[in-house]
């Protein structure tokens, strides 16, 4: 028996795997499908295939599953059939493809990591013919596209979906503006991304997320206005860009030239954002492993985790953006159950008192201290949440002992900022609320 | 709970002993010692891992050792254990794998370490070789001392690595991962040609000792006064 190797593993063709990696339910059982593709339309031409997979699909839902898995897969594994898989799925499919759909979302959220190459490609490929053919729920496909960009990653398949999901929306423009969700998660997603793209290699394309993010902003303000207060964030971290400085020009002295119902920047800062844009920065895999600490990491147990995610995420000095996505997620997404808030579960002002402490430069604490704050500027009773300022608040009381510079930095930024009111709300809600013992 | 082969029968790490046999165990990563070579040319890593009710070493062979990282949440199955320098250790048996169903998202408990050596198991563990127990493991998959006839040169199964009481040879805390080797370079009580490394620092010395990998993030959180 061979000492090296486990028992050996063809390689699929969908994602890459190792010897160690356990096979892959959804890719084996794509691959089924292939071959019962491939079996109905062996040596038959093109006009019988066609009578053949029809003639299959109707037999019933397991037949017809099989046959447009089978078009599907065979769409991301060989790109030469690819156009003509793909036209005979929109051909066959009887539920307005669905099931495709569904697919498609499950391979986004849990394995697009390890997608090979030519899937990868081929994915992209097909998300846009699913956007020119006007599919149902191909807006929902491009947000869980786009969410896969990864904030603070310079690598070039990174650098790469970043581009090509971009070209997709700048190509289908008039289809795009249709859905003001999707106008909305586009600015917030290329607003965000645009900051890691500051090199001189990149300029290109930075020039191309401004002159997107611009024209969305310019056209269909109110849209974008929907995001809220963290919009203004955003801006404000690329306001050094010529087209956002004229930006926010009218933004600040001009409002109406952006839209007639925009009264101004308090409009947007007292409105909060909405979990669904704090998420959609995060990949699928940092929103999975963030909430498994947050609900089942024993406080004192977090070490190891920490430096894992670390190491995978923030070991970079141009990840450290992705602080902030992080501090705000927690801040507005992760909100623990009563149950997990008296237990001895890692704290959430734990995890960002960890983000805090290890940012690597200036301009990335300041700009996480500003994140983790920025629910308390405009702060309101009635329109936000305790939980949103909770973190911070305990960030600071925890932090006096051990590590009094934390405060002393935190309640320092807090008191320069021109926010007195919003900041004295949030310290009478959380005296009102207990959070303090 | 399914009918399922590989989950019949998974053990916890806290329930393994010296000589467990068809061992199933589920769990996370959370060290990986550095390669050594074994005269035959094979690498081996021993790697700290651990389940939620505590922490042990698993002894990886070549390929599958250097594709394992720290985090990984691994199924082994047909696994057994044995003791390897006074430390029970874990191994892939015959017919056994390591597979990885996923990655970080495993509770676990690093103590207690049933890998921190334990002299009642080392005399106990000399006893078992006099006997001659059969071997369980085909070559590469078994460390030497379960009379395997490895890659060792004939006559070698019936070597005692243990004659030279390891006690002595458990690296001090702190130690780096080389002072298990004699001066010489050849590891004490261990026969030429036995390939299998001494366990990592961490797993090998006592528990006051470091983790071998960290990475300092400059804050160690207080202990919640609940």
């Amino acid at each position: 028996m061979e000492p090296s190797s486990a028992k050996a593993k063809p390689q699929g063709r969908l994602l890459v795997s190792t010897s160690l990696d356990a096979k892959d339910e959804l890719e084996e059982k794509l691959e089924r499908c292939v071959g019962i593709v491939q079996s109905l339309t062996n040596g038959l031409s093109e006009r019988e295939s066609n009578d053949a997979l029809t003639a299959n699909v109707c037999k019933g839902q397991q037949q017809h599953e099989d046959v447009c898995l089978g078009l599907f897969c065979l769409v991301l594994t060989d790109p030469s059939q690819a156009q003509r898989s793909y036209r005979d799925l929109t051909l066959l499919s009887r539920d307005g493809m669905n099931g495709v759909l569904v697919k498609i979302n499950q391979i986004l959220m849990e394995k697009f990591l390890k997608l090979q190459d030519v899937s990868r490609t081929q994915l992209v490929w097909l998300v846009r013919e699913l956007v020119k053919s006007g599919v149902m729920g191909a807006d929902g496909v491009l947000m869980t596209l786009m969410k896969q960009i990864a904030g603070g990653d310079m690598s070039s398949k990174n650098l790469w979906l970043a581009e090509n999901v971009l070209d997709v929306l700048l190509d289908q423009k008039e289809w795009l503006v249709k859905s003001a969700m999707l106008v909305a998660m586009a600015v917030y997603t290329y607003l965000r991304l645009m900051v890691d793209h500051g090199t001189t290699a990149l300029l290109v394309l930075r020039q191309k997320e401004v002159d997107f993010c611009i024209s969305m902003l310019r056209e269909r303000f109110m849209d974008c206005a929907v995001i809220g207060r963290d919009l203004v964030r955003l801006l404000q971290n690329v306001a050094r860009i010529p087209e956002m400085e004229l930006l926010w020009k009218d933004l600040l002295h001009n409002p109406a030239a952006l839209s007639p119902q925009f009264t101004g920047l308090l409009q947007l800062l007292t409105a909060r954002t909405s979990r669904k844009f704090l998420a959609c920065r995060l990949t699928p895999d940092m929103e999975t492993k963030l909430l498994f600490m947050t609900s089942r990491v024993r406080f004192g147990q977090q070490k190891r985790y920490q430096e894992w995610f670390q190491r995978q995420y923030l070991s970079t000095a141009e990840s450290q953006s992705l602080r902030c996505d992080l501090i705000r997620y927690i801040c507005g997404v992760v909100h623990p159950s009563n149950e997990v808030l008296s237990s001895d579960i890692l704290p959430r002002w734990a995890i960002i008192g960890w983000l805090l402490t290890t940012c690597t430069s200036n301009v990335a604490a300041s700009n996480a201290k500003l994140a983790l704050f920025y629910d308390w500027l405009f702060f309101s009773p009635e329109k936000d949440s305790i939980m949103n300022i909770e973190p911070a608040i305990l960030v600071m009381h925890h932090s006096m002992k051990p590590h009094p510079a934390i405060t002393a930095t935190l309640l320092d930024f807090m008191c320069r900022t021109q926010v007195r009111q919003g900041v004295f709300n949030s310290l009478t809600f959380i005296m009102e609320k207990r959070v303090l013992a | 709970m399914m009918a399922n082969p590989t989950t019949e029968a998974l053990f916890l790490i806290k329930d393994v002993k010296p000589g467990s046999k068809n061992l199933n165990i589920v769990f996370i990563v959370l060290e990986i010692g550095r390669v050594t070579k074994t005269k035959d040319g094979h690498e081996v890593r021993s790697c700290k891992v651990a389940d939620k009710s505590g922490s042990i070493a698993i002894s990886v062979w070549d390929e599958l050792g250097s594709l394992i990282q720290a985090g990984d949440i691994i199924r082994l199955t047909r696994g057994y254990a044995s003791i390897w320098k006074g430390c029970l250790t874990l191994y892939t048996g015959r017919g056994g794998d390591l597979q990885k169903i996923g990655e970080f998202c495993m509770v676990y408990s690093e103590v207690p370490n049933f890998s921190e050596p334990n002299p009642d198991l080392q005399a106990q563990s000399n006893q078992q070789n006099k006997s001659g127990k059969p071997d369980q493991n085909p070559r590469g998959n078994s460390p030497p001392n379960q009379n395997s006839g490895t890659s060792a040169p004939p006559g070698n199964g019936t070597m005692q690595p243990f004659v030279n009481s390891n006690n002595n040879n458990n690296p001090p805390p702190g130690a780096t991962r080389d002072s298990s080797f004699g001066p010489t370079g050849r590891p004490n009580g261990r026969s030429p040609g036995n390939g299998a490394p001494p366990p990592v620092t961490a797993t090998g010395a006592p528990a006051a000792t470091k983790p071998s990998v960290t990475i300092s993030n400059g804050r160690d959180p207080r202990r919640a006064k609940r």
